[in-house]
């Protein structure tokens, strides 16, 4: 061994050299890094009075508290990503609509808006601020899958659009009914009519359009709501009486998924006060005010209907089954 | 032959180096393949569940529990504890009526925990007074207690003039108010370093201030003026007052989270957990934090 160290004195003093480089090196980058832990064979998250507590049971502790919303939501995101392909239209939405967002917060929070996003991200499931554009596509595709569900399913949701009038309670109320009978004996149009007499402020500019609804709305006055449903397209109700409101007149416009498509784009035109030259200016859904703001319910049908038609395995999990019925509300049999 | 054998060793040694340059440990779940849903070709499994799960609940979960530990071992269930929260059930079963199941199902919860998380809850109250009660010579040296009577004046001329008549004893305290116009309420009150309901110049001049000086009259420069006197600047005899003025103080729950912490040995082994503590409870942090979440 001497002899050997002495005939390579300038090798052993190279390797010395870094082997001591090398522990420098170790030391150096492992400095400031959390070391790990394990107990048997799994990894240790955290330790409090002398007890580990390995990756398994800190995910059946999280899982108490929100692991059905998480897998639930995870669920809808693998259903609407099979169902709906991300094409570059879709991704350039997503990438202007967070772009949007971001000015939005920006504006509203200063210096912290990426952290007031990527906590309301982390709330709705996602891993942060890095995933906005993600969120945004996966929203958008869920809306998507809603819309195909409602055009799928449109006589059996009974969509159509509607429109109305409303004179309310008060001084003189039948004479004010009694105008709004005139005009329509006169040949007016609906709309006109709504321009004319309807004492809703927040439809009388538009000619009463209300919006499309279906069977399953439920943030509309009862009695409206049946009256509505009962129409024939075409066809205008009449006079309705809601404790609530007043008196109604309603108009079913559309109630065939072709004569639906049509009246949307009229009433786009006429909103934005453009001529049936602009058309190609328009772009419309028509089932996009359905799925926004009359029937909550059609997302969760719509991922259940095509979970089931891209087959769902839950692995003889009846309560996980169970509780993602709940979760997109279906009707229980 | 030793040119290779050279080269070998320089290789290995070189391969230990560069694998030896750790990150951050991330602990992960053993059996994170597991699909627990499949929908058409795709599995949802466990450890995308585990992922999602510890940015939104890993640091509640961890919160609930370190204080479940402590609590235990710190705070003994009173019979009293029990009665609280046998009465905070009855309160919330007559307020919500025909609501109650359903507002304890939304909760994920039953009677009995409910009434587990009530006795937590006041256990976990009882924690600051613990940590004060242990450490109150070094708390008392850091929020400087001390108990006088402040009061304030619009005017510096109805100030003095109430001085006088306390010192001269013409008038008492309840006079002097009545008669100089003071918004106070004439009572003693405990003063630390917390306290931000007077002017710096009146609290210095009470700190300055000590029991034999009576009555003394201060101009802040806000235009208040105040006539205060001290009454009592001893710790010890002020112990119980500041104990209950402490824990009052949000800066010392949070440390009195961390001295249990500390006690109990609470040390984190994941870098997405720690990152999350940090970003929500930073106080009940005891170890060196990874340059990763500092840098």
């Amino acid at each position: 061994m001497g002899n050997f160290i002495k005939k390579n004195i300038f090798l052993c003093i190279i390797i010395a050299l870094l082997a001591g480089i090398s522990i420098f090196y170790i030391y150096d980058t492992n400095t400031g890094k959390l070391p790990g832990k394990r107990s048997g064979t799994e990894d240790v998250v955290y330790e409090i009075n002398g007890e580990d507590i390995t990756a398994e049971q800190f995910y059946e502790q999280m899982y108490k508290n929100g692991g059905e919303q998480i897998v639930a939501e995870l669920f809808g995101r693998t259903v609407v990503d099979q169902a709906i392909e991300t094409t570059p239209d879709l991704e350039a939405w997503a990438q202007n609509q967070a772009a949007a967002v971001e000015q939005n917060y920006k504006y509203s929070y200063g210096a912290s808006y990426k952290d007031v996003i990527g906590q309301a991200l982390i709330e709705a499931g996602y891993s942060g601020y890095e995933d906005l554009q993600q969120y945004m596509l996966d929203y958008r595709k869920r809306i998507m899958l809603s819309e195909q569900y409602a055009e799928q399913h449109f006589d059996e949701l009974k969509i159509r659009s509607i429109s109305y009038l409303l004179i309310m309670e008060g001084e003189n109320t039948e004479d004010r009914k009694a105008a709004v009978d005139v005009a329509f004996a006169e040949g007016k149009s609906f709309a006109d009519v709504a321009k004319e007499f309807s004492e809703d402020t927040s439809t009388a500019y538009s000619g009463g359009v209300l919006g499309v609804i279906d069977a399953n709305t439920n943030n509309l006055d009862e009695a409206f709501l049946t009256a509505a449903l009962a129409l024939e397209e075409g066809m205008t109700s009449p006079w309705v009486h809601s404790e609530q409101f007043g008196w109604f007149r309603i108009r079913n416009d559309a109630s065939t998924p072709e004569t639906l498509e049509e009246t949307v784009i009229q009433q786009a035109l006429a909103e934005a006060g453009l001529t049936e030259e602009d058309r190609d200016l328009i772009s419309v859904n028509p089932y996009e005010t359905l799925v926004s703001q009359y029937d909550a319910s059609l997302t969760g049908k719509a991922i259940l209907a095509t979970a089931e038609a891209l087959g769902t395995d839950f692995g003889g999990d009846d309560e996980l089954k169970a509780m993602i019925l709940d979760y997109y509300g279906a009707e229980e049999e | 032959m030793s040119s290779m054998k050279m080269n070998r060793t320089m290789s290995v040694l070189l391969c230990a180096v560069l694998l030896s340059a750790c990150s951050d440990a991330s602990a992960s779940i053993k059996d994170k393949d597991t699909p627990i849903i499949t929908v058409g070709d795709t599995a949802i499994t466990k450890g995308q569940v585990y992922e999602k799960l510890l940015p939104s609940f890993g640091a509640p979960a961890v919160m609930q529990h370190i204080t479940e530990v402590i609590c235990d071992n710190e705070v003994e269930v009173t019979d009293e504890m029990k009665k609280t929260a046998e009465d905070n059930l009855e309160y919330y079963k007559s307020i919500l009526g025909p609501y109650f199941e359903e507002y304890m199902a939304e909760q994920g919860m039953d009677e009995e925990t409910f009434l587990d998380q009530q006795i937590l809850m006041q256990q976990n109250d009882r924690l600051p007074s613990l940590y004060i009660e242990e450490n109150y010579a070094e708390l008392a040296e850091k929020y400087k207690p001390i108990l006088g009577t402040i009061l304030s004046f619009e005017t510096m001329e109805n100030a003095n003039a109430a001085a006088s008549a306390l010192k001269d004893g013409s008038m008492n305290i309840e006079e002097a108010i009545n008669a100089y116009g003071s918004t106070s309420t004439g009572e003693s009150e405990l003063i630390t370093i917390d306290s931000r309901n007077y002017d710096a110049e009146a609290i210095a001049v009470l700190r300055a201030a000590e029991p034999d000086d009576g009555w003394v009259p201060v101009q802040s420069t806000s235009g208040t003026a105040y006539v205060l006197r001290v009454e009592e600047k001893d710790y010890e005899a002020l112990k119980e007052q500041a104990m209950t003025a402490f824990a009052n103080i949000s800066d010392v729950q949070s440390a009195a989270m961390k001295f249990f912490c500390s006690k109990y040995g609470f040390t984190v082994y994941d870098i997405d957990l720690i990152s999350s503590i940090y970003s929500n409870y930073p106080y009940i942090l005891n170890q060196n934090i990874p340059s990763s979440l500092t840098d």
